[in-house]
């Protein structure tokens, strides 16, 4: 394992820094530290990022008083990891009480646009998410395996129906432009619309 | 649209402003209905205090302190419970001052060969200027930002690249959508649970661009 104190890399990118030259900020009273070596760095990178970055020979290390050096804490680590070995997108077309059919397409697929008609069990989806399942409503659907933190691999298949619109304003507001200005070029009359014609 | 096939993706959003901790454990998502009880009771709780409460599920990882409140997930099937769970969270918290947001992707991507990553690194820093200095000059990281953001948001995105410390060979690439969700006055978490209703899917869709295009040079 190279460390960060060696030369210039041999290679195009460096391989691991070593554990235990990261200062484990984010295990510690942050407060407790901002009081004894000054103020954290602010930012909204992840944790992942920072404790890649905040190695032993960046300015974060400047900080540390000689003679002392931090160590992380061991952290055990609940995440699972999932490999997606195909995603399908779609959208459902009819629900029944303990079904709902749904027409997706692989996205995995770039050449692929066809649509494929699906039947799932209500019960293959989160019970936060079943409130979802109407006609119309989008999801995604991932085959692959889930690398638990024993590394065990259990192949697995999960829906998720978006608990947050992935539409922008600005998209919503396009399409019911559009989807009014071809309702009047049918001649179906007007629809109920307050919304602004986008830019 | 290519999607990306690297074999470790992350997300995580990451605000900062002034969080109560203690609130953010799982019993309070089971009241809210954002988490059942039977993931709450899974829960591998590291700590819930008044400056920092940590508690993980392998879907969601949530870390708040005083100053930051980060929810993370390490599997793509659940980065849509994880955002609408952190919408929803601020949704209920809205007068919560929030200053910042972050929207983080990650990806590990496995190199075709050591070669294939070394060319990456070249692509992405010409050494011509570096060899005057050193024999055999290596790229350690490369961080790439576009400030001001280009959907005219307060912030700056930022691609960053690094040898992957999980993958070898392979790369490690993070895109950081930085919103400044207010400068100088804080504002409720409501403007933050906006910026990512409305974000959240353009960075993912970046995101995926970015990761491709790694990959294509891998």
């Amino acid at each position: 394992m190279k460390t960060s104190t060696s030369g210039p890399a041999a290679d195009s990118f460096a391989s691991e820094p070593a554990e235990h030259e990261e200062f484990a900020i984010g295990d510690l009273d942050e407060e407790r530290i901002e009081a004894a070596f000054g103020a954290l760095p602010i930012d909204t990178r992840s944790e992942t990022e920072r404790r890649l970055s905040d190695t032993a020979t960046t300015s974060v290390q400047t900080a540390a008083p000689r003679g002392m050096k931090l160590f992380a804490r061991p952290t055990r680590n609940r995440l699972a990891t999932f490999v997606t070995e195909q995603r399908w997108q779609g959208y459902v077309t009819d629900v029944s009480e303990q079904a709902f059919k749904a027409n997706v397409y692989d996205v995995t697929n770039s050449d692929g646009d066809e649509f494929e008609e699906v039947e799932f069990g209500r019960r293959d989806v989160h019970i936060l998410m079943r409130d979802m399942i109407k006609p119309g409503a989008i999801f995604f659907w991932d085959i692959g395996y889930e690398i638990d933190p024993g590394d065990q691999h259990n192949r697995k298949s999960v829906i998720s129906f978006p608990m947050i619109h992935r539409d922008t304003t600005h998209a919503v507001d396009a399409a019911r432009f559009r989807a009014r200005a071809r309702y009047e070029e049918l001649g179906w009359g007007r629809i109920e619309d307050t919304s602004v014609e986008p830019e | 649209m290519a999607i990306s096939k690297a074999e470790i993706r992350g997300l995580s959003i990451v605000l900062l402003g002034d969080f109560n901790p203690i609130i953010f454990q799982p019993r309070w998502f089971v009241s809210e209905g954002l988490m059942t009880k039977a993931e709450a009771d899974d829960a591998d709780v590291q700590v819930v205090h008044a400056d920092v409460t940590i508690f993980q599920l392998p879907w969601i990882g949530v870390n708040v302190s005083r100053e930051r409140a980060v929810f993370s997930c390490t599997a793509q099937p659940y980065f849509e419970r994880v955002v609408g769970v952190t919408g929803q969270t601020f949704d209920l918290l809205r007068h919560t001052p929030v200053r910042m947001l972050g929207i983080n992707n990650e990806a590990h991507i496995r190199a075709s060969s050591i070669e294939a990553l070394h060319a990456l690194g070249h692509a992405l820093a010409p050494k011509h200027l570096w060899n005057e200095f050193f024999s055999s000059p290596g790229l350690q990281s490369l961080a790439i930002r576009q400030s001001p953001r280009q959907d005219n948001m307060k912030g700056h995105t930022e691609v960053t690249v690094q040898s992957s410390p999980r993958i070898q060979p392979g790369a490690y690439v993070r895109i950081n959508e930085h919103f400044v969700v207010n400068e100088g006055d804080k504002l409720g978490a409501d403007r933050a649970v906006t910026i990512v209703r409305d974000h959240w899917s353009p960075s993912a869709f970046f995101a995926e661009r970015v990761f491709v295009r790694i990959e294509e040079q891998l």
